[in-house]
């Protein structure tokens, strides 16, 4: 059976325009509709703004509604609200209220936005019928496809492009073959940033219309755009510079708009606090500096979206942290602030949905081993980490410092009896990193699932074994004194690896690092034992010493050694460097005498030498012997 | 969020650079044993994460008495 999907609306003229997706046909239809828009003004004089919006052409109606005013949503206000078709309308009549000294409420989200949660339109899903010139959608099931459109995503990898399609997987060299690759097929949506985006018209701006519908907001994967699309009401069209953070803001703001509790910019102010107050209660999770070196048996126990649980169950929200006029205060003994449960947060409501359709696509994922529903899973996650970061960001709407305190302070204490429940089980606490224990000594992935079932039940918070090594290496970092938090690898029992933080798995490590410390790894990944890891270990240095021969010998492709570069101007107070003149992002360069320039195959000068200080440093993310001997 | 402050991690290294420069200056014996006293500072610091500190001196205080507890116990163990 073939459907018609609501693939996108966009506002042309005055209208909002549907753009519709044919399976039967791979067309995209478009039709105009009857959408309505909504404004809603505040004043001293409701009935008399009322009266005047009534009597407006093109204003199809007007009333007067009470709702909620934050910061604490404690107080009522009268809100006139008139409806138009007419968007152009819409943003005259909210410009010449602002100029008339009235209140505009609600200017978050964007109309269009909140015109399709009002009427349930949901975009990226499957069209039942048209009423009064508005579509209508079937509800939406998590178990179902997306749409089998035509895709291409592009983005920087290594140094090189990479472009995914419904088809294949590429690896481009150059912007010139990404436009001969698009000028031969044809594509419903495009992914990217920016960046490339802007490169690619500048290069020729007529090839890339062979793409329909262009997606500026980062080079993800389509079924992560769509499950932000569905979740959050937005517009693929209002995808361009898109977000997590607007994403999240946007669901809660649907949220609140259903419970008539009105989006006004009013911050919720901080109370004065003494240097120390701020010190030891203004602080983020807990991040161990581990001892770099071998371990052996260690489980690694991850508490599950940590974070947005403690949200969650704890109602922690920036309306009901510290509220004064709380009937119902919970105290909580790891913090000086206090958390009402008259009322469920705007912030715990919007998380507590989100964590459950997660976990319903992991399900999914396992039912059926489709991509899908792991890219969905994926696009969930990556909000739900993002919902912690904007609870205490200064602009949230929804947040305040206070509530991103109790969240990391009910964090630490958590992860503190995960700590202590451990020890007094006689294991060591080798490493802890915000929602994540490493445990050395356990002796079987048994043993490390009985000790899960253990800090589950002392927490109150579901974890899971996140992996258990039959070894672990934390590296040194540049001084060779401390381990890095993010930085470690080590062999599963299950026969598998897990690699984190060092330069093999970093996307701007040029390929011939990349290469040479991924086999130096496949190496040590061959040992289960100390003694096989002191003859490994020589060997995975050996690779190294082969690699830089390589080098000094001239045995490499040139291309291999491109280093990749995101950063702009605006990232850094410092003087930036040449290469930001000389060429545009995404930066593709190449070391040269000192220095890193702009890729360019005809003229290059490579500096080996910068290279081989590179494979140094792989090398120095290395176990040595004596590592072995430290831990025996 | 650490808005009003360097992090935590940051101070006690500048402490413990202070310590090494003094160190430096003083007899071998006592150099050696000042060196084995900070040892592993990182353990105390990632204890202090959990619960937050106002005075980082407090961590090198917690920590001294730590070591010197561990030497004696290692002590103990060799003697016996």
């Amino acid at each position: 059976m073939t459907y018609k999907w609501l693939i996108d609306a966009d506002i042309r003229g005055d209208r909002v325009v549907f753009t519709i997706y044919n399976e039967g046909t791979s067309v995209l239809e478009k039709r105009e509709s009857q959408v309505a828009f909504r404004g809603y003004i505040a004043g001293r004089d409701p009935h008399l703004i009322a009266t005047e919006l009534e009597s407006i052409e093109g204003v199809e109606s007007t009333w007067i509604e009470k709702w909620r005013v934050p910061p604490y949503y404690e107080d009522y206000i009268d809100l006139v609200v008139f409806e138009t078709s007419s968007y152009k309308l819409l943003l005259k009549i909210l410009k010449l209220s602002s100029m008339r000294g009235l209140k505009v409420i609600n200017k978050f989200p964007h109309p269009l936005i909140e015109a399709l949660h009002r009427l349930k339109i949901k975009p990226l899903t499957i069209l039942e019928d048209w009423r009064s010139g508005v579509p209508i959608v079937y509800d939406w099931i998590p178990s179902m496809a997306d749409p089998d459109l035509n895709y291409i995503v592009i983005d920087v990898e290594h140094g090189y492009y990479t472009v995914k399609t419904r088809w294949e997987d590429l690896i481009l060299e150059s912007l010139e073959d990404i436009l001969n690759y698009i000028s031969s097929h044809y594509f419903h949506l495009g992914f990217t940033d920016q960046q490339i985006y802007l490169k690619l018209i500048e290069l020729d701006s007529k090839s890339i219309s062979r793409v329909s519908k262009w997606i500026t907001g980062g080079a993800f994967h389509p079924s992560e755009y769509f499950e932000w699309s569905r979740l959050s009401y937005t517009p693929l069209s209002l995808m361009g510079n898109i977000t997590i953070g607007r994403i999240l803001s946007t669901i809660e703001a649907l949220k609140a708009r259903s419970r008539r509790l009105a989006i006004d910019t009013v911050g919720r102010r901080e109370p004065w606090r003494t240097i120390e107050e701020l010190i030891v209660n203004d602080r983020g999770g807990v991040v161990y500096r581990p001892k770099p070196g071998l371990y052996w048996s260690v489980c690694q126990i991850d508490f599950k979206s940590l974070y947005p649980n403690i949200i969650a169950k704890y109602n922690i929200s920036g309306e009901t942290i510290d509220k004064s006029s709380c009937k119902n205060p919970l105290i909580i003994p790891w913090t000086p602030h206090k958390v009402c449960l008259d009322e469920r947060g705007v912030v715990p409501e919007s998380i507590e949905e989100l964590i459950k359709l997660k976990e319903i696509y992991e399900d999914l994922l396992k039912e059926t081993g489709k991509s899908v529903f792991e890219y969905r899973r994926s696009a969930i996650k990556w909000i739900l980490v993002a919902s912690f970061g904007y609870l205490g960001y200064r602009n949230s709407l929804f947040g305040s410092v206070m509530a991103h305190e109790v969240v990391t302070a009910t964090s630490r204490e958590i992860m503190m009896k995960a700590r202590m429940l451990a020890e007094s089980l006689g294991y060591k606490v080798i490493h802890a990193i915000v929602d994540s224990v490493f445990i050395e000594g356990v002796q079987s992935i048994e043993d490390c699932e009985a000790l899960l079932r253990r800090i589950e039940g002392e927490t109150g918070f579901k974890a899971k074994v996140e992996a258990y090594y039959t070894w672990l290496y934390i590296p040194r970092d540049s001084t060779g004194l401390n381990g890095v938090s993010n930085r470690y690898y080590g062999l599963l029992s299950s026969g598998g690896e897990k690699v984190k933080g060092i330069m093999a798995v970093r996307r701007d490590t040029p390929l011939y690092i990349a290469r040479a410390q991924i086999e130096a790894l496949r190496k040590l990944f061959e040992a289960k034992t100390p003694s096989e890891m002191e003859v490994k270990i020589r060997e995975a240095h050996s690779i190294i010493n082969l690699y830089i021969e390589h080098l000094k010998n001239g045995l490499y492709d040139k291309r291999e050694l491109i280093i990749s570069r995101r950063i702009s101007i605006r990232d850094s107070y410092k003087k930036p460097p040449s290469y930001i003149i000389e060429s545009t992002p995404p930066y593709m360069l190449i070391y040269t005498s000192g220095k890193l320039a702009p890729y360019n195959s005809k003229r290059v000068e490579i500096n080996i030498n910068k290279y081989k200080q590179l494979l140094e440093k792989a090398r120095k993310e290395l176990p040595t012997i004596e590592d072995i001997n430290t831990t025996l | 969020m650490g808005r009003n402050t360097p992090s935590l991690r940051v101070i006690i290294d500048s402490y413990i650079e202070r310590l090494r420069r003094v160190s430096k200056m003083l007899p071998p014996e006592e150099r050696a044993f000042l060196e084995l006293l900070i040892e592993d500072i990182e353990s105390t610091l990632s204890v202090y994460t959990h619960i937050g500190v106002v005075d980082p001196i407090e961590i090198i205080i917690v920590h001294i008495i730590r070591r010197l507890n561990f030497l004696y116990c290692k002590q103990q163990d060799m003697r016996s």
